[in-house]
């Protein structure tokens, strides 16, 4: 028996089509994105630098980190061109500090919005949560706007740094707005300071925790969720980023990375059902990136104690994105504190791309769903080729039955409809990144 | 070379705001009249949706009747209307949740729903929840799949004729049109908008994409990528451009949907006037620079650390319409200028092929606005937006069915 499912409340829209065994659980699942805008195309013969006013653009969740895997894919074509650009510690601080604030905002929506809503059962005062992840993602969003001017959508960094420079009035305001989203953490997911939620060393001490996060683990162990969603147990990380390094995981065994075996394939979807979501492996295997894949492949005493005992459930994704909120909060002020604004923010480049013949380059970040790459090839300061490679081309990429991808691994054996849609929202689904 | 710095002195000496921000006493008193014979109207229906009043949710929320009150006269001064208006302004806020809105999202990135779910006053977040009347919007309602249909479907039933319709997001047209499609019946982006068009009081196309169909319609278009107006006829369109919206002029304009009943006065490009009717360059913060001839000549001189003007690093803020430099971004923390990136230009039709950053101004292969605002945006929208015509058509339309031509067009 199949059935058609129509995914709500991400970015856009995403189909999923269940097979189903007779008593209702789920044989086999598969993901389509129907729509799609064409970015890449229409990256191609723009000026280079046109790019950093377009990518921001493919989402606008995540647009800043579109923007600084666009700046650093244009870094990477001079480098490959043979010239040293020479950016400073404090452009690289406010560049990795608005970004880790955009996760934070992210963090905060997909708990409240996506997340809660997806858990059948799960008693939540909803107005007061919807009210929570506003407030939080406004704390964010105006705190990125005191360095980038605003968000969604900004422009502000380009190869050689950035283009704002602020003074200690913007740093005080950015100090005190880090202080109250410290505060609404306090207040509502995990009743804790950030600080304080770093240092936790066992699963069982966040089990008798207070907040909405340890109710919803509390609510997980009673319903015996502990270990649904599992998946294939591998793990990538394209990018170095404030909580660890770029690597991959295979359970919990590390080995370093080779970007050039990330590959792209055509989207495929049945008869009768279009698809533009294109599957990305590594290797020619699925990987799983995100959270998850960062606190694995950064060794995290905490979730790597979560994935011995439920191995890579939903329990454990989820885990690890709330703990990267306090992880990144306690990182956001460090930078902060360091920014020294004597040096500059920006260095001109030694020439402009339009002198360079013909370069390629690759730009990668984490971003709040995982790791985000940018690829472009220049011929004389114009773009030739774009190729973005988005988190959830990872995680939601539609495999076949013998071998599926990581979302449609986790959903594979569930129960009924209503918890595979947990768990698919247990990734952070969004559809404009994955199509473009 | 002479004519060159005429042209130049004549596009940043036009006294370029040709919004009429004063009517006269007698035309105010009677908008006066007939907002509050509207508001009474509006007081006798139930709020929808047995949404909570405003009142009791800001006292929840700890706002006192002050900060309100503040919140009210920023808007009134927003929608250019004289103080006496402020108290009318609070009870249109007030009843804001009798009037029902429909938001659909096409080719899009959510980044206007980003926008709105943070814009400040008596806090979005309560004013999308408990005072809007949000009927239906596929990001941030509970429904989902054939049971979002459904809920759309009675929205659409229940207020027929009556609902706003907010539409996020280009249609994809010509070859592109089977790449997108919706929800169960596989229908495409423009027999969904078609179809919710059909029924609606008004259709508020909100950021560049719906209004001139925005990214995905830059070269070479491989969706076939329009704007709402070059879709729907015969319905009144107001157009709030930007990447993202503004989400003060998207209230501004619900706001002054429910306070008077009618789109407020458009310009050409179907623009809300209140909002569209000065340049970013006639506001701005750097603009003090710009006459003193004092810029920026690369990105982090002396020039950028003393926030001097953008103009010379491709700045295009004395083309472009709207009141970003007054209301700025982010609950009013700051803007792209304010950081020391330019402005690209992203409300005006077409940006990415004609404006996106790089090229100098000079060389952006734009018409300088010799004229006003009408004027100019009509000659931009000609050079570059072949539904300009269609445009006016429509307007002409609107603004008669509005009841308030505007006639201040700009002679030479």
């Amino acid at each position: 028996m199949k059935i058609e499912r129509f995914i709500e409340r991400i970015e856009g829209e995403a189909t999923l089509l269940f097979d189903k065994n007779r008593d209702g659980s789920i044989r086999f699942v598969e993901i389509f994105f129907p729509h799609i805008r064409g970015m890449e195309k229409f990256l191609e013969r723009k000026p280079a630098l046109d790019a950093l006013a377009i990518a921001p653009r493919v989402c606008g969740i995540c647009g800043h980190a579109h923007l600084v895997s666009a700046a650093k894919a244009l870094e990477s074509c001079y480098e490959n061109a043979g010239i040293e650009l020479n950016i400073s510690a404090k452009a690289e601080a406010i560049r990795s500090l608005t970004l880790s604030l955009e996760i934070i905002q992210n963090h905060f929506k997909w708990f409240y919005l996506t997340l809660l809503p997806a858990t059948e059962g799960f008693e939540t005062k909803k107005d007061k949560s919807v009210l929570t992840a506003h407030h939080a993602a406004s704390l964010c969003s105006r705190a990125i706007a005191h360095l980038a001017g605003q968000w969604p959508h900004t422009s502000y960094a380009l190869p050689g740094g950035v283009m704002c420079d602020p003074t200690h009035v913007e740093m005080l305001q950015t100090e005190s707005l880090l202080a109250q989203i410290d505060e609404v953490f306090k207040n509502s997911i995990l009743q804790l300071d950030p600080k304080d939620a770093c240092k936790i060393a066992k699963v069982e001490t966040l089990f008798e925790k207070n907040g909405d996060f340890p109710d919803l683990l509390r609510y997980f162990r009673k319903k015996g969720w502990e270990r649904v969603g599992q998946s294939h147990d591998r793990f990538i990380v394209l990018a170095n980023h404030p909580i660890g390094g770029a690597g991959k995981a295979i359970k919990t065994r590390l080995a370093p990375i080779d970007i050039l075996s990330a590959k792209e394939d055509e989207a495929i979807a049945p008869e009768g059902f279009i698809n533009h979501a294109k599957p990305v492996r590594y290797n020619r295997r699925f990987y799983e990136a995100g959270p998850l894949a960062r606190a694995m492949v950064a060794k995290s005493y905490l979730i790597r104690q979560m994935h011995r005992r439920y191995k890579d459930a939903s329990l454990s994704r989820i885990t690890a994105r709330v703990m990267e909120i306090a992880k990144l909060l306690e990182y956001c002020k460090k930078t902060l504190d360091s920014i020294d604004l004597s040096e500059p923010s920006y260095v001109p480049p030694p020439v402009s791309l339009k002198e360079i013949e013909s370069t390629r380059g690759q730009g990668y970040v984490e971003a709040a769903r995982g790791s985000l790459l940018h690829g472009v090839h220049l011929y004389r300061g114009k773009i030739t080729r774009y190729c973005i490679t988005t988190p959830t081309q990872w995680n939601l990429a539609n495999g076949t039955p013998e071998y599926p991808g990581v979302a449609q691994k986790a959903m594979i054996g569930l129960p009924n409809e209503k918890v595979a849609e947990m768990v698919f929202k247990s990734f952070d689904i969004c559809s404009v990144c994955t199509t473009q | 070379m002479r004519d060159k710095q005429d042209a130049v002195r004549s596009l940043f000496t036009t006294k370029s705001a040709r919004v009429d921000t004063n009517r006269g006493d007698a035309y105010y008193q009677k908008l006066y009249a007939q907002c509050k014979a509207r508001l009474a109207e509006l007081k006798k229906f139930e709020p929808l949706g047995n949404r909570v009043e405003l009142t009791e949710i800001l006292s929840e929320e700890g706002y006192d009747r002050r900060d309100f009150m503040k919140w009210v006269s920023a808007t009134t001064a927003m929608l250019m209307l004289p103080s006496f208006f402020e108290p009318l302004v609070a009870e249109a806020a007030e009843v804001m949740n009798r009037v029902p809105v429909i938001w659909l999202e096409f080719q899009d990135c959510a980044g206007n729903t980003e926008a709105l779910l943070r814009s400040d006053g008596p806090k979005i977040d309560e004013i999308i929840l408990e005072i809007i009347s949000l009927e239906f919007n596929e990001t941030i309602m509970a429904a989902s799949g054939h049971q979002a249909e459904a809920q759309l479907h009675d929205a659409m039933d229940t207020f027929k004729g009556k609902y706003l319709l907010f539409v996020e997001g280009s249609i994809p047209t010509g070859a592109g049109r089977e790449w997108c499609t919706i929800g169960a019946g596989g229908e495409t982006f423009e027999e969904h908008l078609h179809r919710v068009a059909k029924d609606a009081a008004a259709i508020v196309a909100v950021g560049t994409c719906a209004t001139f169909g925005g990214v995905p319609a830059a070269a070479p278009n491989p969706t076939g990528a329009v704007g709402v107006m070059e879709l729907v006829k015969g319905k009144p369109i107001i157009n709030i451009p930007a990447c993202p919206a503004n989400p003060a002029n998207m209230v501004g304009v619900i706001l002054h949907y429910v306070l008077t009943g009618e789109v407020p006065e458009l310009d050409s490009l179907l623009r809300p006037k209140f909002a569209f009717g000065y340049r970013i360059h006639d506001n701005c913060e750097r603009r003090a620079h710009f006459d003193a001839g004092e810029f920026v000549e690369e990105w982090g001189d002396e020039g950028a650390k003393n926030n001097f003007c953008l103009y010379k690093m491709g700045c295009k803020g004395p083309m472009t319409f709207n009141n970003c430099s007054v209301v700025r971004y982010n609950e009013s923390v700051s803007w792209p200028v304010g950081v020391g990136h330019g402005c690209i230009g992203c409300s005006e039709p077409n940006f990415w092929d004609k404006y996106a950053y790089e090229r100098p101004m000079a060389d952006a292969n734009i018409k300088p606005p010799t004229g006003g605002v009408e004027k100019t945006v009509d000659e931009f929208g000609l050079g570059v937006l072949t539904a300009t015509a269609i445009g006016i058509g429509i307007h002409a339309a609107a603004s008669a069915a509005a009841g308030k031509k505007s006639d201040d067009g700009e002679e030479k």
